[in-house]
This record gives C-alpha cells, sequence and structure tokens, in this order.
C-alpha cells in the first residue's frame, strides 16, 4: 500500500461511517448498536472461557483505557497482558504454540516484519469483526490482522539544555546542525536500534526508503555521535534528564505521555520529522492457537470500537478510527490531526512490504557500519 | 573434593545389613535423589546443545541435524567483537575487584583501622543486592545525567568520567565484586599462622615489609580463587552490559543471546544455542580450573604450632589516612548509589534543572504497590524466595548427606553433577529450562507457573547450598552415625534422626543463602516468567525499558529494603551470619 492509498482511504472510511448502522439486535447493553444479532454467541461462548492473555509491546499503564471498557461489558473475564519487544511477542507465541503449551490468546504488537513472518505461517485466524465497516481499508492489511492505532515517529528533544536555533526543523536541518556541533551533539543523540527489533528496523527501513541513499549519508554523519535504545521509555527518561539532547524516529506514545505532566512539558519538547515521519501501524490479531477465541473477539472488538479507541488514546495510543474526534480524547491526537500536522505529503506509511523480510541482512550490516557498532 | 580414593566417607555404613541383594528403602532414596539430580541439572543443557546442532528453531517440526550454526558463529563479525569485548571486560572487572579486595581485607582483617567492623559489614552489601539494582543504582548516580555526575559537572564544567565504555563498565563491574575477593582474602588471612608475621617482625622487619612479604603472598591463593569466581561471573553478567553497553553500542556475549533470543527482528535459534554452548563451554573450562587451583591452594595452608591470637599491624599515623580512603570508598560506592535510588524513588522525577525538595512524592511507592503485575511479582518473589528456598534446602541437605553420608556406589559422580551448576550462567539456564519445556511437551504445564521458576532456581543454586552443607557434614563425628545403625536403625533413619538434626544450623545457613540468592535472581527469569510469574527482576527490566525509572527505583528500593529486613531477622533470630 503506498501513501496515496493510506490516505485516500480516510474519506472512504469515513462516507462508510455513515451507512454502516445495521439493525440493533439482541447484543448485550452497552454495545455498539450496529453489532449483528448473533453477537450474543460469541458473548456466551466468552462465559465458558473467563480468561484471556493478551501479548503485547505495551505496559499495564497503557492498557488501562481498553481495559476499564472490556471490564465494564464483560466483568466475567480475566484479563493478562504481557509485555514484551514488539518481536518477541511472536517469538513467543511461535515457541508456545509450537509445542501446544498455553499461549496467547490475541497478539498486539508493531512489527510488520514480524506479523508478515506470522502471516506466511498460517497462524492467524480470519475473524471478521462487526467493526469492519468503520475502519479505513488500509487498516487491514490481511485478512483477520487489524490496526489498532497509528505511531508517528518524532523528534523529542530537550527544551532547557538543547539551544533554541538547534532545535531541527527537519530531519536534514538536524543533520545540518549535528555536523555544525559535533561535539555538543556527541553521544546526546538517541534513536532506536534497527538491530534490536522490529519497531526501530521498520521504521528505519520504511524511512531510508523514503530518502534512498541520501537517508544513509544523513545515519552516516549522525550515527557515529548516536547512543542506540531498544524503546522509548527510556529516550524519553534520558532526555528529561539531560543525558540526550535530542532524539530522532522515535516513538510517540511515551513522550506524549509524558508531557502530560507538567512538569516534564517544561523540559521535553517534540515535533513532527517535517520533510518525512514515518507512521506505523499497531497490528492485532487472533492467532490460530487461542484457546480463549470467544473472550478475544470481544478485546479486539473492543479495541476497535469507538470507546476502545478512547480508551486507547488514554494509554498515549493515536487512535485511527475516524468518527473520534479531537474533543473525544481530550485534544490528543487521532489519526486525522497527526496526518494533518504533517502534511499528506510528507506521510511515510511503514507498510507491511515483503521486501522488509529479504532486505534485513543487508540493511542491518550497513546499518551497523553507518552506526559504528 | 579433593578425595581422590575409592574409600568410603567416614561413618559411611552400609545402607544394608541385614539383606543385601534387596533393594530397600535407603537405596531407593539414594538412587532417586541421584537420578533427579542428573535430570534437574542436564534439562537445561542437553536442549541447547540440540538447538545448536539444528537448522531451525527447536520448535519447528523437521529438524535437520546440521554444524552450519558453528561455522556461522565463527564467520560472523560482529560475535568476535562479542568475545573480545566480554573479556576484556571480565579481565578489567577482576583486576579491579581483586586489587580492591585484598587490600580491604588486609586493612580490615589485619590492621587497627578505626570502625573497621562496620565498614566491612557495609562493604559486604552489594553482595546481598542484585547486580541490576546495583546498576540502575550507578546508573542513577554516576550515569551520564546521574545526580553525582550532575553535581560535579556543576563544578567543573564537564563531566570528568563515563560509564558508557568498558572501562567505566569495569569499575562498576569490579566494585560490585569486591565483596567476593574481599570475603576469601578475609577467610584467608583468618586461617594464617600468625607466628610466621611475628617471626618476620622478629627478623626486623617493619610493618610494610612483613605484610608484603608474608601477609601478602599468603593471600595469594585466596585471591586467585576468588579472581577466577569474579572473571566467571562477569562473563556471565547481563545487567551492567544491557544498562550501560548497548546504548554505547559494546556487545557482550549475554547481550548477544539477549538481543538475538529475544528482541532481534530476525531471531536466528541456532545461532543462539551455538553461542550459549560456546560460553558454556568457557564457563566449565575456568571452573575446571577453580577445581585445580582449590586443590593446588592446600599447599599454601599453614600449620601452625601453637594457637596464637593474631596480632593487627598498627597502622601508626597512617590510621586516619587510611580509614578516611575506606570511609570515602564505602561512601561513594556502596552507600551513594542505593542512597540515590532511594531518593530518586522519592521523587516524581530528578532533574538538576529543578529542586529534587519541590518534588517529593510517594506516589512510584504507591504505583509500584498497586500494579497488578508489580504487586504481585513482588509476592511471587516472596513465594518463591521462602518456600523454593525451603524445598530446595531439602533437596540440596539430601544430595550433601548421600554425597558424604553414604556408601553410594555414584556419590563421586553425584558430587560431579551437584557442582555443574556452577558453569551455568542464569541466562543459559533460563534458555535451557525455557527450551526444554519447548522440547517436551508433556512439561508445558509448568510453562506458566512459579514452579519452573522454581526449578530452575533450585538447580542454579545446588552448588551454593551445597558449599554450606558440605564443612558441617564433613564435621559431625562418624561414631553418631554408626551408633544408630548399631542400634538397628537403617540409613534413612539414622540420617532422619541424628545426622540432619545435628545439621540444622547449616540447614538453617543453607536456607538464609538460598532465599537471598532466588530474592536477587533475574537473569534466569527473563526467558521463563508468564503472566502470574512474574518476579522483582522481571518487573524492574520491565520498568527499565518503559522508562519509568521512578518505578525502577522504588522497586529496586523495596528489594533492598526487604533483604535487609530479612537478614537482621536472620541475625536477630537465628543467629546466622550469612557469609562470615
Amino acid at each position: 500500500m503506498d501513501r496515496r492509498s493510506f490516505v485516500a482511504a480516510t474519506t472512504a472510511a469515513a462516507a462508510l461511517y455513515g451507512t454502516g448502522r445495521m439493525a440493533r439486535a439482541q447484543a448485550p447493553a452497552g454495545l455498539p448498536e450496529y453489532y449483528p444479532g448473533d453477537y450474543a454467541d460469541i458473548v456466551e461462548g466468552s462465559k465458558a472461557e473467563n480468561n484471556l492473555l493478551v501479548y503485547s509491546n505495551m505496559s499495564t499503564d497503557m492498557w488501562q483505557g481498553v481495559l476499564a471498557r472490556y471490564r465494564e461489558l464483560y466483568p466475567w473475564i480475566t484479563v493478562q497482558t504481557l509485555d514484551l519487544e514488539s518481536a518477541e511477542v511472536m517469538e513467543r507465541y511461535l515457541a508456545e504454540s509450537g509445542t501446544g503449551s498455553r499461549t496467547a490468546d490475541i497478539l498486539v504488537t508493531v512489527a510488520p516484519d514480524a506479523w508478515l513472518r506470522l502471516i506466511d505461517r498460517g497462524q492467524i485466524a480470519d475473524y471478521a469483526s462487526p467493526e469492519i465497516p468503520h475502519l479505513p481499508g488500509w487498516s487491514i492489511p490481511s485478512p483477520g490482522l487489524y490496526t489498532i492505532a497509528i505511531d508517528p515517529m518524532l523528534f523529542i528533544y530537550n527544551k532547557m539544555l538543547l539551544p533554541e536555533e538547534l532545535v531541527p526543523t527537519s530531519f536534514a536541518d538536524m543533520v545540518e546542525k549535528v555536523r555544525a556541533n559535533p561535539d555538543l551533539f556527541r553521544g546526546k543523540l538517541t534513536t532506536y536500534g534497527a538491530q534490536f527489533g522490529s519497531f526501530g528496523y521498520t521504521g528505519t527501513y520504511a524511512f531510508v526508503e523514503h530518502h534512498g541513499e541520501k537517508a544513509w549519508e544523513w545515519l552516516e554523519t549522525i550515527g557515529p555521535l548516536t547512543r542506540l535504545e531498544r524503546s522509548s521509555g527510556p529516550m524519553v527518561e534520558k532526555t528529561t534528564s539531560g543525558e540526550y539532547l535530542l532524539g530522532y524516529l522515535t516513538g510517540s506514545g511515551n513522550p506524549w505521555l509524558a508531557i502530560r505532566d507538567p512538569n516534564r512539558a517544561r523540559i521535553l519538547g517534540w515535533d513532527f520529522i517535517a520533510d518525512g515521519t514515518p507512521v506505523m501501524m499497531r497490528g492485532a490479531a487472533i492467532p490460530k492457537a487461542s484457546t480463549n477465541v470467544n473472550a478475544a473477539r470481544l478485546w479486539l472488538d473492543v479495541m476497535l470500537s469507538h470507546a476502545g479507541q478512547v480508551g486507547l488514546s488514554k494509554g498515549g495510543r493515536t487512535p485511527y478510527r475516524l468518527d473520534v474526534s479531537p474533543e473525544d480524547v481530550d485534544g490528543a491526537y487521532t489519526y486525522q490531526t497527526v496526518i494533518e500536522a504533517i502534511g499528506e505529503d510528507m506521510v511515510v506509511p511503514v507498510t507491511y512490504d515483503p521486501a522488509m523480510l529479504t532486505a534485513y541482512e543487508g540493511f542491518i550490516e550497513r546499518y551497523r557500519k553507518a552506526f559504528g557498532v | 573434593m579433593a578425595q581422590t580414593s575409592t574409600t568410603q566417607p567416614v561413618g559411611a555404613l552400609p545402607a544394608r545389613v541385614t539383606h543385601p541383594g534387596i533393594i530397600d528403602r535407603s537405596r531407593m532414596i539414594q538412587w532417586l535423589i541421584f537420578i533427579t539430580t542428573i535430570v534437574v541439572v542436564s534439562a537445561p543443557i542437553l536442549p541447547i546443545v540440540y538447538q545448536s546442532l539444528i537448522d531451525r528453531p527447536i520448535y519447528d517440526t523437521g529438524h535437520v541435524l546440521t554444524l552450519r550454526n558453528y561455522a556461522k558463529l565463527f564467520t560472523n563479525t560482529t560475535f568476535g567483537e562479542v568475545v573480545r569485548n566480554s573479556f576484556i571486560f571480565a579481565t578489567l572487572t577482576t583486576l579491579i575487584s581483586q586489587v580492591l579486595g585484598a587490600v580491604f581485607a588486609i586493612l580490615l582483617g589485619r590492621t587497627n583501622l578505626p570502625a573497621r567492623r562496620l565498614l566491612g559489614d557495609i562493604l559486604l552489601w552489594p553482595l546481598f543486592i542484585s547486580h541490576l539494582v546495583l546498576a540502575f543504582g550507578w546508573f542513577m548516580s554516576y550515569g551520564a545525567a546521574g545526580f553525582i555526575t550532575l553535581f560535579v559537572q556543576g563544578w567543573l564544567g564537564f563531566q570528568p568520567w563515563t560509564l558508557y565504555s568498558i572501562v567505566g563498565m569495569s569499575i562498576i563491574a569490579g566494585i560490585s565484586q569486591v565483596p567476593i575477593a574481599l570475603l576469601y582474602c578475609l577467610g584467608s588471612a583468618a586461617l594464617a599462622d600468625p607466628s610466621l608475621e611475628d617471626a618476620a617482625r622478629t627478623c626486623g622487619a617493619g610493618p610494610v615489609r612483613t605484610l608484603s612479604s608474608i601477609t601478602l603472598p599468603l593471600l595469594l591463593p585466596a585471591i586467585l580463587y576468588s579472581g577466577v569466581l569474579n572473571f566467571t561471573a562477569s562473563l556471565e553478567m547481563l545487567s551492567i552490559p544491557l544498562i550501560f553497553g548497548e546504548p554505547a553500542g559494546i556487545s557482550f556475549f549475554t547481550t548477544f543471546l539477549f538481543t538475538q533470543g529475544i528482541s532481534a527482528p530476525n531471531p536466528d535459534y541456532g545461532l543462539v544455542g551455538t553461542a550459549a554452548v560456546l560460553l558454556l563451554l568457557i564457563v566449565t573450562l575456568l571452573v575446571y580450573l577453580q577445581g585445580k587451583m582449590l586443590r593446588n591452594a592446600r599447599r599454601f595452608v599453614t600449620v601452625g604450632g601453637k594457637a596464637s591470637r593474631p596480632r593487627l599491624f598498627e597502622l601508626g599515623p597512617l590510621k586516619w589516612p587510611a580509614f578516611v580512603v575506606v570511609a570515602a570508598y564505602v561512601l561513594l560506592f556502596v552507600l551513594f548509589p542505593i542512597g540515590v535510588l532511594a531518593l530518586r524513588a522519592s521523587v516524581s522525577f530528578l532533574t538538576p534543572l529543578i529542586p529534587f525538595w519541590e518534588l517529593f512524592s510517594a506516589q512510584h511507592f504507591i504505583e509500584v504497590l498497586t500494579l497488578d503485575a508489580t504487586r504481585r511479582s513482588i509476592l511471587n518473589t516472596i513465594f518463591i524466595s521462602l518456600f523454593g528456598g525451603m524445598l530446595a534446602t531439602v533437596f540440596i541437605a539430601l544430595i550433601a548427606l548421600v554425597v558424604h553420608r553414604s556408601d553410594f556406589r555414584y556419590r563421586k559422580q553425584l558430587e560431579y553433577f551437584a557442582l555443574f551448576p556452577r558453569a551455568l550462567p542464569g541466562l543459559i539456564a533460563g534458555i535451557g529450562f525455557f527450551y526444554a519445556i519447548v522440547f517436551l511437551p508433556p512439561l508445558g504445564w509448568l510453562r506458566n507457573t512459579m514452579w519452573i521458576l522454581i526449578l530452575a532456581y533450585t538447580m542454579r543454586y545446588i552448588p551454593t547450598g551445597f558449599g554450606a552443607l558440605s564443612p558441617t557434614l564433613l564435621q559431625i563425628g562418624p561414631d553418631l552415625d554408626r551408633s544408630a545403625r548399631v542400634m538397628g536403625a537403617d540409613w534413612w533413619t539414622a540420617v532422619q534422626n541424628v545426622i540432619l538434626r545435628l545439621m540444622k544450623p547449616a540447614l538453617f545457613t543453607c536456607f538464609a543463602l538460598l532465599f537471598i540468592h532466588f530474592f536477587k535472581e533475574y537473569s534466569t527469569a527473563i526467558f521463563l516468567f508468564a503472566p502470574g510469574s512474574e518476579v522483582i527482576g522481571t518487573s524492574l527490566l520491565q520498568f527499565w525499558v518503559q522508562g519509568e525509572m521512578g518505578r525502577v527505583a522504588a522497586l529496586s528500593t523495596l528489594q533492598i529494603a526487604m533483604t535487609m529486613v530479612f537478614i537482621y531477622i536472620v541475625r536477630r533470630a537465628f543467629g546466622i551470619r550469612i557469609y562470615g
């Protein structure tokens, strides 16, 4: 899928939203009224399961909003979430399901390459959510694989320590500023290590695809001055504490959560990347080895529903359903406002491109050279 | 043990007296212990070796045997550097810990340094605290944005040190390992015959001369032996390389395994298996070396004719300067890292840009105690340490009894198996048990429970417990169980009614030791924990990855506090002094 369809799908789904309402049947109270009548069967089925195991790369805190909504609707189900690294979600599932031990009922992670491998192995159960009419087409890259949120990649910086004239206005601009002040930035830049996990690899891959050879020149310039992290949590913490001055291609969830604390907002600044902001898709699917399928379907539908999307936003995730307005999420970013802010042309969608799998070895080799690791 | 003859240990009576051909219950118990030990110890090792020899992940079907993984590992350019970094790191760490450990041992054990008991106690603290927590403490005090670093930077205008280098990491690791060197050297210094020093002094040697030509050479075996221990420990250390090595782009054995085994976008199981086998071989070699050195060390034991109280060296005018140096060390490198952790735990966030007293809050402690998963991890850790520690104590006691107090045919082999886990790094034990379960689906039920952790921890610390029990067992006179046997008791009855009772203090010490090790363990759990079986160590790592430093600090502080309370209780209530 290219940028055009990623963005154009917006309008199509918005149109669908108006017509998607179906006749109300015997769905339990509180459910959206367009859910089909036999939805009650899934709800009934979940009563015998009453246990749901979620593998994701999100912390318990980030799940709170969704969890609250889920408990409100299906109080009989116990939910356990396990916070893993982006590709570890899949590896753990494969290892466990391969041997028939208890494993996740639903997988949620940002790892396009790992999802592709799971699709190849035929491990995704095809479940048609009643929310489909309300979702843009690009958000369902393969039957059964849904998107629950988007993750734009950002600049973050320490407002008190990074002189205002050195705050980057674009990636090209940042590289110039770093080139002009190597001593100031040495060891004070941070980003995801592409060799550490899927999030870093696929995000950087899409970024390089977008800019081509120029991106490698940039990375070769700033790479040797950069410290690599596994996740955005430490980037935000270390930027706030002044260990880092500037992070590039960072995640958005953690910084946006952090600046909800006014004390932190005094210190932590952020921006989209004006000459190309990679936007990741947070995938979710019910795997074939799920043992609590009904509970998992309910969880998936809650995440995709309007209320669930608002709940995700409470955990710092960016909802992408078009009927979620900024007012619904207390002014936090939504898909539309992100696309507007970046500008359609500068959105770099991180897609499920099979080339990511074949290009891996060569990419990492070049990456290691550029960063000197 | 150095016994090489085939004679029975003192006190061993035949397990069967009346009916030689029949396997009675004593024999059955001994066989059961023997077989259990072999199974438990080999469970994590065989799957790893197997994984290194097949062409695809162990969980896939259609394995084809191959040596390609080994070829791949040795041609992997990154791996060469990984090996080099690991060895440089281990060497520097060992140098630092041995030099400091020996100096402190002499100052504390052999001189009239003021407050040496108190200083000695505090110097041992790092032994009870998880390396992970120590590394966090260092990060928050001396890291690039550490509290103390920024304080010094405010003075000097620049940062005089960095921890993001092999040297920086070796300093942290070295200081964390000082207690091991210190303990061995103190023990050796206490055993040395004081009359040798007296002789030197009689011949006119001054204190410095006596120290350098008598005391220090006598310490050499202890320094070397604990040096091999520390070298091994730093090769298998995960925490410091993970926290300081990765951002700096410096890879080590453990971080290589961690990344390849857990997070890499395209995990290579063959490579993980092969690297693990290689590390296993290296550590086995080092452990073998330890055994050899211990045997040779006996040559250095100096047997004096008359027991006399060792005379302490007078430091004279150096007394107070030496005190200041040791006290400064204790303050800067033991108390500060812990103190800054506690401070970080008590403020909403720590930055030089806003005075910390404006930010005091109990928020992180409340979060840590109210978050379901974290509270569960604390309770699980207590459960595992308490009940797991007890179970492990019983199991290890049985092994020790069979090895030292029975005529069981394979007791030598049993001892060998029981001591083997010394060569098994925690991370590899975790990977190994994980593979074992993957490979043997009937064990699947263990997968998401605490029992797999108890099993893995027990396996890993058999040598520790065994070491705590053996000396006592060797000291209990053989006549005692003989008299029970003469009265008609079989081996099992004699063991239960006589030896186990006499061993009680040693059993308590063993339990206390295992409790502390289980309580601070984290690397074994990384591959094994699941929702419901989290432990403090895994919660700490998750908070770290999420960047929740406040919670990292709060949970670390709680872990240290709970350990201190435990040590205080066992000292007060049971009179057990763990280590020395």
